[in-house]
């Protein structure tokens, strides 16, 4: 897993509270009150402490609205209700085009409010057949990457390209 | 009134006791019904009692006569006082003009009081009869008018005179008193205006001081118009009387005097052609007062058959003089003769005029703007300008300006060409002023490059070469030597996913016979999958321009050193765009943006001044992404000595990686090396933390001996890093409070949150007491403010030995608020105005750059002229990075700006992402002045979404607002866009 093989690296970004609260199985409780806090501060922090997991359906693509977090929304259907997912910009063709409806997912995010209304932060989608990464440990938004390129990318090997060494 | 009162009550009080004293004298006081008077008796007026005179209306001194018989007081005697019953009088107590009373004992006769009445006048008598007496006493008498109440003109006025003539008759006043009596001796003073249309009265000028006479009238002395024409008012002033009496007196214009030629001479024509002017002529009495209704006629005078004719064929035309004296002519038009000849200008009774006409022969010239060179798609740097001239002959040897000659500018159709401003048209017209000059508007070359002419008609006369123009390319405008480029933004790999690169490197203008072309260069690229470090092939490299005057540079990668070949990381097939917008004051410098369809980014372009590395601190900045591809934010100090650094003290750093801040490290070992042609050397960082912070090696390409460009190359850290670094030459190591204390800062950052790219600037005033104030505007799309008041923050700054960062500039801003936004900042100063900066929050990820705000007093026209405009951001619904640069002029007086820019936009799409180069856009924008040089306002035109669908334009785009900051009082600024339309940052700099 990319995350654990991330915090052997990264001991002090990735504590044990994280550990312990992720994976949890999202079960019945995909509503606005999930998080226990509203974020109409600027800038409130992604809840990394407080992961969840979503096994569920693609229910459709979501018109973005002014004001929700930019990039792609989907809508995911659980066996307890739906909730909007952002998973942002930077999603790569292939996984655009497997968000059709009906489509499995498996994804890890932390819910996050603003202006009143709830959203799914996707970190970790498993959808296709794939998982990549959408959001770095602490939830920002990166571009979307296999849950191995780091370890492929420092040996030099597998990763969707291949570091040049000098470039010569 | 109360005077009078008096007066009366003592009068009255002597006709009680004056009887009284003269009884104890031996007189009576006894009333009529006296005894009969004996022969011998004589009745006299007492010597006090006449003659008297009073004001009408007031009382005289008593009434006495004495009576007496042989000398003796004869008392008892029956008196009776008469006065005139009709005119100037008076009458006794009880209003009777009578009384009768007898004589006391001391033969005194006293009349009750006698006051005169209304009618001025006299002497008139008063008698004292008795019985028996033929000869009554007499009482002489006068009534003087009262004191002057009104005066009114009374003759003379409403005459007219021609100027400098006398009226015929005087100006008469009549002064009257309250009972309409004439007031005689009343001094009057006449008055004419001391300027306009006037008149005198001899030599006393245009006053005159006079007296009336008995009948109450003042008569002026004789009266003259003065020379100017009009109506006016002369009063008659008296004193104590307030409105003085108004005469109305005109002057009229006199015979004719001159006519004169106003306009029209001398003039020049070309043979057979209309002269520019018509014919004026002005008639004048001899004061110079027009003189309107008259004929004057205008009649040539050929001289060896030079002459022509008015409009009609005529040689004559008449024309009436209007108000103003003024009469003016048909066209005149030249006949075929060359020559010189007169128009005279006559009317009856007045010396006539003469017109200086000139037939003569044309010449047209090129006289400015003849030889240029201008950069193809640039205006030139003089507008194109003719002259048209003529002579005539011996009567006229020397050439002399023909104006109102319409003159005909064409440059090519085809080819190298250009067009002018006005027709955006290659012809054009301009007409010749005064001085025979035809003044083209503005001629931009077009973007072919090549030498052509532009030619002339006019005046019957062509000149097809008269200007030798050239559209010469676009790199001949660039200086010889190296040019430095760093940009940073989003790069498209193609195989459906993109990534932050950053990219840095160096390219050569050629001198002599290699002018204007690239001669070979290098680069360093990252975009975390790719370390890449390529030649330039100059050879294959080009310089071209967009219309808007941006510089193209089409920079051909080597595959490494292999230039058999190119790198096909790097832009399109190994081909990178550059689009450059130079400042407008200082040619060294412009912002780039990356304009092709690899990537879309922004970055700037500067003039190498030094190859060569100098030792001592550099603050440095980083941004892009860690080892895992995550966000990372880095910044700090390195210091030198030699190709080693200091890791004991003076290099320390900070670092915000994905969120969790690394504050106060330091290094354990560096170097530097590999300082080449290009000013490229590599600089190797080892962290104290090598577990978290791998040793990093990045390119760096000297600019100007003070900043340093910086892009991570192939290293063991892994990461996408590209910044900049800032020499701090003698202040390193020994900063402290004092240079941060009282100064603003202004800032901008660039980053993300949980929620997608955020992007803020602010105005951070760093107080004496540590405290932090000032202003911020910040956006992230889902939330956006600004300019909002910096409520809350402080800072601090260790001085020379103290602490591990002690003297080396790295200033720490803790809790900078608004109360909604809240900011931890670490700054790293170079001492010259210059700093980076890295956000250490944990609930976002920023960095960037900033200059200390100058001083001076910021206003509307702080923000004027001419600026290079870079903008970066997101838009909010494709997601896509865009990046413009361009020229905006700003109009500080009108609180607006305009220009262009070039766009490249690199759009998420539902079937993957695609890019858009859209060169010479519009925008449109509008400031507000705010405290401190933050200024507010829109823009419009720059917003992707609404305002570009690819390679179409869309009416309507979105007004967007934005928040200005500036840095200085010339404009120098960083914007930022404040709503929820996109996300935009963006600098406008002169210089």
């Amino acid at each position: 897993m990319g995350h654990l093989s991330r915090s052997g690296n990264f001991k002090k970004r990735i504590g044990p509270a994280w550990l312990a609260c992720g994976w949890l199985l999202l079960a019945g409780s995909l509503s606005v009150g999930q998080d226990g806090a509203t974020h109409e501060r600027f800038a409130a922090a992604y809840d990394a402490a407080h992961e969840l997991t979503l096994d569920g359906t693609v229910e459709k693509m979501l018109p973005g609205t002014p004001g929700s977090p930019a990039g792609v929304h989907v809508l995911l259907a659980g066996d307890q209700g739906a909730i909007d997912a952002h998973l942002g910009p930077y999603l790569s063709d292939q996984t655009k085009a497997a968000l059709v409806a009906g489509a499995p997912v498996h994804a890890v995010g932390s819910m996050f409010t603003v202006h009143g209304k709830a959203y799914f932060l996707v970190r970790r989608l498993t959808i296709g057949g794939r998982t990549t990464v959408l959001r770095s440990p602490h939830g920002l938004l990166v571009p979307e990457r296999p849950v191995d390129l780091q370890r492929s990318r420092r040996t030099g090997g597998n990763g969707p390209a291949s570091a040049k060494g000098s470039g010569q | 009134m109360n005077v009078t009162l008096a007066r009366r009550s003592v009068q009255l009080a002597m006709a009680l006791v004056l009887p009284a004293i003269l009884s104890a004298c031996g007189g009576s006081s006894s009333g009529g019904g006296g005894t009969t008077p004996l022969g011998g008796e004589v009745i006299t007026a007492a010597r006090q009692s006449t003659p008297q005179n009073v004001q009408v209306g007031q009382s005289f001194n008593l009434l006495l006569a004495t009576v007496t018989n042989n000398g003796n007081p004869a008392g008892n005697v029956a008196v009776t006082f008469t006065a005139p019953s009709s005119g100037a009088s008076g009458t006794f107590v009880g209003g009777s003009t009578t009384y009768v009373t007898s004589t006391n004992q001391g033969g005194v006769a006293m009349a009750t009081t006698f006051v005169a009445n209304d009618i001025a006048g006299g002497p008139y008598n008063v008698t004292a009869t008795a019985s028996g007496i033929s000869t009554p006493a007499i009482f002489v008498l006068t009534n003087n008018a009262g004191p002057a109440v009104s005066i009114t003109a009374t003759s003379g006025s409403g005459q007219q005179a021609l100027v400098g003539a006398a009226f015929t008759n005087t100006l008469q006043a009549t002064v009257l008193d309250s009972f309409s009596n004439p007031v005689s001796g009343a001094t009057v003073t006449f008055t004419a205006p001391n300027v306009g249309a006037s008149a005198s009265f001899g030599a006393s000028g245009n006053t005159a001081t006079v007296t009336t006479g008995t009948n109450g009238i003042a008569v002026s002395p004789a009266v003259t118009a003065g020379t100017a024409v009009g109506s006016y008012t002369v009063t008659a002033a008296v004193s104590g009387v307030t409105s003085p009496a108004n005469f109305t007196l005109t002057n009229n214009v006199g015979p004719g005097g001159a006519v004169t030629a106003t306009s029209g001479s001398p003039q020049y024509a070309v043979t057979g052609a209309a002269f520019a002017k018509t014919l004026q002529a002005s008639l004048n009495d001899q004061f110079g007062n027009p003189i309107s209704g008259a004929q004057i006629t205008f009649t040539a005078n050929p001289v060896n058959g030079a002459s022509g004719t008015f409009a009609g064929g005529s040689t004559t035309n008449s024309a009436t003089t209007d108000v103003n004296g003024l009469a003016t002519s048909t066209v005149f038009s030249a006949n075929g003769t060359s020559g010189c000849y007169t128009i005279s200008a006559t009317s009856s009774g007045a010396a006539s005029a003469t017109f200086s006409m000139n037939n003569v022969q044309p010449a047209l010239s090129a006289t400015a703007g003849t030889t240029q060179t201008a950069t193809v798609n640039q205006a030139f740097a003089t507008d194109l300008q003719a002259t048209v001239t003529g002579t005539a002959g011996a009567c006229l040897p020397t050439p002399v300006p023909l104006p109102g000659v319409t003159v005909t500018f064409t440059a090519p159709s085809s080819g190298a060409s250009g067009k002018f401003s006005d027709t955006s048209s290659a012809t054009t017209t301009a007409v010749t002023n005064a001085l025979g000059q035809a003044n083209a508007t503005a001629f931009t070359a077009n973007g072919t490059a090549g030498s052509y002419s532009v030619s002339l008609a006019g005046a019957g006369l062509t000149n097809a070469t008269a200007f030798s123009l050239t559209n010469a390319s676009a790199a001949t405008a660039l200086a010889a030597g190296n040019y430095v480029f760093s940009v940073s933004g989003t790069d498209n790999t193609g195989s459906g996913v993109v990534y932050p690169y950053s990219m840095a490197g160096a390219f050569s203008i050629g001198s002599g016979a290699s002018a204007g072309t690239i001669t070979g260069g290098e680069l360093d690229f990252t975009n975390y999958f790719y370390a890449d470090h390529d030649q330039i092939n100059g050879a294959a490299s080009s310089i071209s321009a967009n219309a808007d005057g941006n510089f193209v540079f089409t920079l051909v990668t080597c595959n490494g050193a292999d230039c058999s070949g190119t790198d096909p990381n790097i832009g399109v097939g190994g081909i990178l765009t550059l689009d450059a917008s130079f400042f407008p004051q200082n040619s060294q410098k412009a912002f780039l943006t990356e304009f092709d369809a690899s990537a879309s980014g922004s970055g700037t372009l500067d003039f190498q001044t030094v190859t060569s590395f100098s030792t001592g601190g550099y603050a440095f900045g980083l941004h892009g992404l860690d080892t895992f591809g995550d966000p990372l934010a880095m910044g700090g100090v390195v210091s030198w000595n030699g190709q080693e650094l200091l890791n004991a003290s003076g290099s320390i750093f900070d670092a915000n990686d994905d969120m969790t801040p690394f504050s106060l490290q330091t290094f354990s070992n560096g170097s530097v090396s590999g300082l080449d042609g290009f000013g490229r050397l590599e600089f190797t960082l080892d962290a104290a933390d090598s577990t978290d912070f791998p040793e990093i090696i990045l390119a760096g390409y000297t600019v100007d001996g003070n900043q340093i460009r910086l892009v991570e190359t192939a290293d063991s850290y892994l990461g996408e890093l590209g910044g900049s670094a800032l020499w701090q030459a003698g202040n390193t190591g020994n900063f402290d409070s004092t240079f941060v204390s009282g100064k603003s800062y202004v800032v901008g950052l660039n980053g993300s949150d949980a929620t997608g790219t955020e992007q803020a600037v602010g105005l951070f005033t760093l107080g004496s007491s540590g405290n932090v104030t000032g202003f911020i505007s910040y956006n992230d799309l889902s939330l956006h403010n600004g300019p909002s008041a910096i409520t809350a923050g402080t800072y601090t700054i260790d001085g020379p030995g103290t602490g591990l960062d002690g003297g080396t500039g790295r200033v720490t801003l803790t809790g900078v608020s608004d109360g909604t936004a809240t900011f931890n900042l670490q700054f790293y100063i170079d001492g010259n105005g210059n700093l980076t900066a890295a956000g250490m929050d944990t609930n976002d990820l920023l960095g960037g750059t900033g200059f200390q705000q100058g001083t001076g007093t910021f206003s509307s026209s702080s923000f004027n002229g001419a600026y290079a405009m870079s903008a970066t951001g997101v838009d909010v619904n494709h997601l896509g990075e865009f990046d413009d640069v361009g020229p905006v002029t700003a109009t500080g007086t009108g609180l607006t700006f305009s220009g262009s820019y070039d766009l490249n936009w690199l759009v998420n799409r539902a079937n993957g992402f695609t890019t858009a180069e859209i060169p010479n856009e519009s925008l449109s924008g509008t400031f507000v002045t705010g405290a401190s040089g933050v200024f507010t306002g829109t823009i419009d035109g720059m917003d992707v979404t609404t305002c570009f669908i690819f390679q179409g334009h869309e009416a309507g785009c979105t007004t967007d607002a934005f928040d200005y900051y500036l840095i200085d009082t010339t404009g120098d600024s960083i914007m930022i866009e404040t709503d929820g339309n996109q996300l935009t940052l963006g600098y406008f700099f002169q210089k």
